[in-house]
Parts: C-alpha cells; sequence; structure tokens
C-alpha cells in the first residue's frame, strides 16, 4: 500500500511537470522558460522528499544525511547543477569550452569514486522484471 | 547504406554476442557484465555481454544510494559525443529505424510530446525507484521484452511459470512501439527514453556539436526529412533532441565542429555582422 501512495504521489509531481511545460508551451513562453518551469517542478518535488524523510526522521533520515553529507556527493551536485543550467538551455553562455571541461573534471572524479567503491554489474536478472 | 548503419548493427551484434546464453539458458556471468553500455540494451539478454545503465541506476535507487560508477561513465560519454550513441550504437533505435523503412502511412510525432522522455527519466527512473523500492522503467522497458523477457520465456520453462499479468502489459507496450515507429521516426527516442534524455542534457556543451550555417541554407527542409528524429535542424541543432547521427551533415549548411571551434566561428561571425551594420 505504501508502494502505491508513493507511485501516486510521484506520478502526480510528475503529471504537473509535464502540464506546467505545456501550458507555457500553449501559452508562446520562451525554450528557457518552458525548461526552468519544468525543471523547478521536478527539484521541487525531490526537495519535498527529501524534506518530508528528514522531518520524519528515524533510520531513513539517517540514510539521506550520510549520502548528502559527504565531499563525494560534491561531483554529482556540480555536475546536475550544470546540466541543469547549461544543458537545458536555461543559461545560454559563450564559455561551453569551460563548461564543458569543468564537466569533464566533476564527472572523471563521480566516475573515480564510483570505481573505488566497485560499483557494478549490481543488476541480477532473477525473473522478477517479468 | 549509410556507414552509421554498420555501426548500428555491429554494436548491436557485438554487445549481444554471448550465444552460449541461448544453449545454457544462463545470463552471462562475464567480467564484462561489469560494464554498463552507454546504448539501450537489457542486461537480461541471454547473450548480453554488458550490464544496462538505466537498470543500474534504478537499482541504486532502490537501495538509496547514489550511483557514482554509472553517472560518472554516461556523463563522460555525454560530455564528449552528446547523444551520438542513440544515433549510431543502439540496438533498439537500429530497430526503429529498420521498421520506419518499411511502406506505410507516416505521421509525425507532435513536438509537444517530446519533453515527456525528461519525465520517463526523473520519474520512472530516479524519484518512484527511490519512493517505491521498485525499477518501475525495467518493468516496462519495450527494449527489455525484445531481447530479454522474450527470448527467456521461449526458451526456459521455468522462465514461462513465472509469467504474471506485467508480461502481458510488457507485450502490449513493445506491439504499440512496433507499431508507431513503422508510422513515425523513432517514437521510443523521440519520447520515452530515459537514456537519450540523459545524454541530450549533454548536447549543448558536448566536445562534438553540430555547426548550422544561416548563410549557406535554402530552407528546402531536406534536413529535416533525412532526420531520424525529425528535427528541425536551423531552429537549434544543438538540442537535446539530435541523436548525432550526422545524416544532416551531407547538406553544407551543416557541419560538424567541436565546443571549441564552435564559439570561434560564432565569434568571428559575430564580428563580420558588426562590420557590415558598420560599413
Amino acid at each position: 500500500m505504501e508502494n502505491v501512495s508513493g507511485l501516486l504521489v510521484g506520478l502526480i509531481w510528475l503529471v504537473a511537470a509535464v502540464v506546467a511545460w505545456q501550458v507555457m508551451d500553449r501559452a508562446g513562453f520562451s525554450s528557457r522558460s518552458k525548461w526552468a518551469g519544468f525543471s523547478l517542478i521536478l527539484i521541487a518535488s525531490i526537495i519535498y522528499e527529501c524534506a518530508a524523510t528528514l522531518m520524519a526522521g528515524g533510520e531513513e533520515a539517517e540514510e539521506l544525511l550520510d549520502l548528502i553529507w559527504d565531499w563525494n556527493f560534491v561531483n554529482i551536485a556540480a555536475a546536475a547543477l550544470i546540466i541543469l543550467v547549461v544543458g537545458t538551455g536555461i543559461l545560454r553562455t559563450k564559455y561551453k569550452g569551460v563548461v564543458w571541461g569543468i564537466s569533464i573534471a566533476v564527472l572523471w572524479a563521480a566516475l573515480h569514486v564510483g570505481i573505488g567503491r566497485h560499483e557494478w554489474g549490481e543488476v541480477f536478472f532473477n525473473g522478477t522484471l517479468l | 547504406m549509410r556507414l552509421r548503419r554498420y555501426f548500428q548493427l555491429g554494436t548491436s551484434l557485438g554487445i549481444n554476442s554471448w550465444f552460449e546464453g541461448f544453449t545454457s539458458k544462463s545470463v552471462c556471468q562475464l567480467q564484462t557484465k561489469s560494464i554498463c553500455v552507454p546504448v539501450l540494451n537489457c542486461y537480461a539478454c541471454p547473450s548480453a555481454l554488458g550490464s544496462c545503465q538505466i537498470g543500474t541506476i534504478q537499482h541504486f535507487m532502490v537501495v538509496h544510494a547514489i550511483p557514482y560508477y554509472v553517472l560518472g561513465f554516461l556523463g563522460l560519454i555525454g560530455t564528449m559525443i552528446g547523444r551520438m550513441p542513440c544515433g549510431t550504437m543502439c540496438p533498439f533505435g537500429f530497430f526503429q529505424d529498420v521498421l520506419y523503412k518499411v511502406r506505410s502511412l507516416k505521421i509525425r510525432i507532435p513536438e509537444f510530446m517530446r519533453p515527456f522522455r525528461y519525465a520517463v527519466l526523473v520519474g520512472l527512473v530516479i524519484i518512484l525507484p527511490w519512493m517505491t523500492a521498485e525499477n518501475w522503467f525495467s518493468k516496462l522497458c519495450p527494449m527489455g521484452t525484445l531481447i530479454g523477457g522474450l527470448p527467456w520465456v521461449t526458451i526456459s520453462e521455468d522462465v514461462r511459470s513465472m509469467i504474471r499479468d506485467l508480461f502481458w502489459i510488457k507485450i502490449s507496450m513493445l506491439i504499440f512501439f512496433v507499431a508507431s515507429s513503422v508510422i513515425s521516426k523513432r517514437p521510443f527516442c523521440q519520447i520515452i527514453c530515459p537514456l537519450g534524455a540523459f545524454f541530450g542534457l549533454f548536447n549543448r556543451f558536448s566536445l562534438i556539436r553540430l555547426k548550422w550555417v544561416p548563410e549557406k541554407c535554402t530552407h528546402c527542409r531536406k534536413c529535416q526529412e533525412i532526420c531520424p528524429m525529425d528535427i528541425k535542424v536551423w531552429e537549434g541543432e544543438n538540442t537535446g533532441n539530435c541523436i548525432r547521427c550526422l545524416d544532416c551533415t551531407d547538406c553544407e549548411a551543416i557541419s560538424v565542429c567541436t565546443v571549441f571551434t564552435g564559439a570561434r566561428l560564432a565569434a568571428e561571425r559575430r564580428e563580420q555582422e558588426i562590420s557590415t551594420e558598420l560599413l
């Protein structure tokens, strides 16, 4: 039951993001404004979920804090920021070469962390996907 | 035949070349399975040599962990070549390209449906697996059904006995995408594919880019006609929709450049425009 309610909440956020895009599209907003609206709703959904988990406390909140309160998370956070701001076209910069260089650095660092943690081949086929 | 067709065929066969899986009825367990392939290919295919990156991301979301390895690996590919793996290597993209060759009524997918793939990426691959501890995208993936589910159901009686309602939903989705691929260009890539959505986010600042020169464009729209994603190149050559198949570079108005040469050319053109205005 918890899974179903989680699924419904997630779907509502997604539908809201898609509806916002469509409304802005029909209203003649620019591409970057549509992206900003779409991204903001999805970011709001993630912040809402994180805040709800932290407010509820307990083991899950500790788990979440462990994930985010980590220097290794900086790489992914920086890459996500670049993708969100430059990759979606919200910010049009003429320094694309610099952005490219920074992206390479942070993503390489993320890959290095992942390899160090032996994070690979963790998906196993056991028939549950049928 | 275009050169990229050989790449597509070679990659499709290359990453699924552990044919022993069909006779031994087991999933390949070689070291290669530790590597995620940068294209949509099911881990569960009996002959698959690599693993599925979208499945791996979902797995990490389910166990509430950050997939540093997969994001770093895919991100590095994205920053180098953007969405090029979709256009030149992806087996499911190749499958759709081939289906579109079938003579039939052809329709265009409305542009407003394209952002839906970002919702699939964020929703079915990240948020919902995190919240519900279920791999929602893998459960519904038509590529998984095509090269994972169907072969297993065919070769293994044990797997056949595990079929539940979900399997028929997956089959329906596969049929839908096969049918829609005959009448429209790459419907899965345009509307659904989360991997394409991820790579597409790098298109605007990846090393390899496209350059459209308006002065050379005759607005004949042939680039849109031959584009497997039905893109209007003149409205934005480096948007997330472009799969960098490079078919449109047959036209002299469109060329391949790098993130560095593209910026230089744009600056030169601006200077030229200013000097023309001054004259």
